[in-house]
């Protein structure tokens, strides 16, 4: 015990100290940085319709919270397969097909990620989020709120009024880039089908 | 604090005739040549430090344009170096005070360097994410530079993260059922925050870490069992006070006898058993009077118990009773009679106690006077 205690206090060279709290302070947001750039260079593009408001982060600056018409709520009658055995948050499967007018919408959601898809499907995965049964049966009552983890788009302070002027509008949409593990990243923001924001890779 | 306490002491002393009034104005220059410009330089150093880091914090925010996104990327690394190597050349110099600046600085920094990296890539949903990367910076500035600030952070940021992953400890929760991962996780921070504390000798961080594991105890208590958490806490209380008062002291044993485990299980014990009652629905007046005896009994077991030893037992002992009694009187406005006899019962016991501690410092004297 007593030698347990000594060897945590053991105190090690500056020199070595610097060195491994460089590596986890500058390792960790450049990890950060390459691994949300590789989504958007190598994620596969699908378009939706959103619909800004307007509030601010205190240590990140001005942002506008974007909901998604398609996916921010999702009926409960396109779940499929089988809920999880114990009540406990889950991430769902999303499975979107984008339609004639390039906008992408749900096909089915599920518990399990899905095996087989048709060409032009994209699979996106949610922030966990709890399923209510309806009743006994193995279905899932009502409306599905889900989130994404891209529900903020930051903005230079002040300029979040503009895009959310278009709010009502219905002119909005914003392009996402979609990772193989289903990470969903803000690639552009479009007003009419033209960029307003197009995001650099770093 | 410790000054305005000698002072006056050392006045006591010199009007007793027990010291000359020059050797006790001595031994005040004494003290204040020892203590006071040290703290003030390094209270300064850490303000500006502090200041410093928020101005990055605040750059980062403002989201300004003029300055390139990989730029400000760059700038926030930079900063990041520079401050662990200001620390590094600070501790070779044996100038810790400078170093735990440098090391506040650092970590404020990296907060301003995930937040920007949130930014840049509009993250969102991802305030425990954010939390405890914050986190695991400050542990390991404080684990390699062996820094008390920096392991005051960790636990602070380190609570932050728990409050905010588990809802407020399950308590706002929408949802319940047992979150293993997350238990697993805010446990394995939990002990990080301890060794860092023992690590950097810093007692503060040491009580965040106890604050901590008391905390996820509730919430795993919460969310995973249908009981209620205050039994958990009056429970582990009791062992804890049991632990650190009843058992005999051994010198080897890692723990003062009545010292600091011994409060923290009186503070619970109390606590726990309060929060149990105001919870309870027992409504007949002998089931509430039942209740409160044993919370009356509790508080004077404890004081009779570490009150001698441990200052901040007793005040707490006495905070507890006297509530207790309030509390009491309220229940019972009713019934007159009741709490007329209450109160007479209650001070019999005050009486008894009186009579106890009375026999129990007098003993602590006489032992005083033998070694």
């Amino acid at each position: 015990m007593k030698a347990l205690g000594q060897l945590l206090r053991r105190e090690i060279h500056p020199f070595l100290a610097f060195a491994l709290a460089t590596l986890v302070l500058v390792g960790f947001p450049a990890w950060m940085i390459l691994d949300r750039a590789a989504i958007l260079r190598d994620g596969t593009e699908i378009v939706l319709k959103t619909a800004p408001v307007d509030p601010r982060d205190l240590m990140r600056g001005d942002y506008v919270r974007l909901r998604y018409e398609e996916i921010s709520n999702v009926d409960g009658s396109l779940f499929e397969g089988d809920l999880p055995g114990h009540d406990r948050p889950v991430k769902l499967w999303l499975t979107l097909h984008t339609g004639e007018d390039g906008l992408a919408a749900v096909k089915a959601v599920s518990v399990e990620k899905p095996v087989n898809r048709a060409p032009g499907e994209t699979l996106l995965r949610s922030k966990p989020t709890r399923l209510s049964r309806s009743g006994s049966s193995e279905t899932v009552a009502g409306q599905l709120s889900l989130r994404f983890g891209i529900e903020r788009y930051y903005v230079p302070e002040g300029e979040g009024l503009e895009i959310e002027a278009t709010r009502n509008q219905e002119r909005t949409t914003v392009a996402l880039r979609i990772s193989d593990k289903g990470e969903a990243q803000i690639a552009r923001i479009m007003i009419d089908g033209k960029a307003l924001y197009e995001e650099p890779l770093y | 604090m410790l000054r305005r306490y000698l002072r006056r002491e050392i006045d006591q002393w010199v009007a007793n005739g027990l010291l000359d009034s020059a050797q006790g104005e001595a031994l005040l220059e004494d003290h204040d040549r020892r203590h006071t410009g040290y703290s003030l330089s390094s209270v300064l150093a850490s303000l500006a430090a502090v200041l410093f880091g928020a101005a990055v914090i605040a750059l980062v925010a403002a989201n300004w344009e003029a300055i390139a996104r990989p730029l400000r990327v760059a700038m926030i690394f930079l900063f990041i170096i520079v401050g662990l190597s200001g620390a590094t050349f600070a501790v070779l110099r044996n100038a810790h005070w400078i170093a735990e600046a440098m090391l506040v600085f650092t970590l404020l920094c990296f907060g301003a360097g995930i937040a920007l990296v949130g930014q840049m890539y509009h993250l969102s949903g991802d305030e425990a994410a954010f939390m405890l990367s914050w986190a695991i910076g400050a542990l390991a500035v404080s684990l390699s530079f062996s820094s008390p600030m920096a392991a005051i952070s960790a636990g602070l940021l380190a609570l932050g993260y728990l409050f905010t992953v588990s809802d407020g400890l399950g308590i706002f929760s929408s949802w319940h059922g047992p979150d293993l991962v997350g238990y697993v996780g805010a446990l394995v921070v939990t002990a990080a925050v301890g060794v860092s504390a023992w690590r950097s000798r810093s007692a503060l961080a040491g009580h965040l870490c106890a604050i901590m594991l008391i905390c996820t105890m509730v919430w795993i208590f919460e969310e995973g069992t249908d009981l209620n958490p205050s039994y958990l806490l009056a429970a582990i209380g009791a062992l804890a006070f049991a632990t650190g008062s009843l058992v005999p002291s051994r010198p080897s044993a890692p723990f003062a006898r009545h010292g600091t485990l011994s409060a923290y299980g009186a503070v619970l014990l109390l606590g726990g058993l309060g929060m149990v009652q105001a919870d309870s629905d027992i409504t007949s007046l002998p089931g509430v009077m039942a209740f409160a005896a044993l919370v009356l009994g509790a508080s004077v077991g404890v004081l009779v118990v570490a009150g001698g030893e441990n200052h901040l037992i007793r005040r707490f002992a006495y905070f507890a009773f006297s509530c207790e009694t309030i509390y009491i009187v309220g229940e019972t406005l009713g019934s007159l009679l009741g709490s007329a006899g209450f109160l007479f019962f209650g001070g019999l016991v005050l009486a008894a106690m009186a009579y106890a501690m009375m026999r129990l410092e007098r003993r602590f004297k006489k032992k005083g006077m033998q070694t």
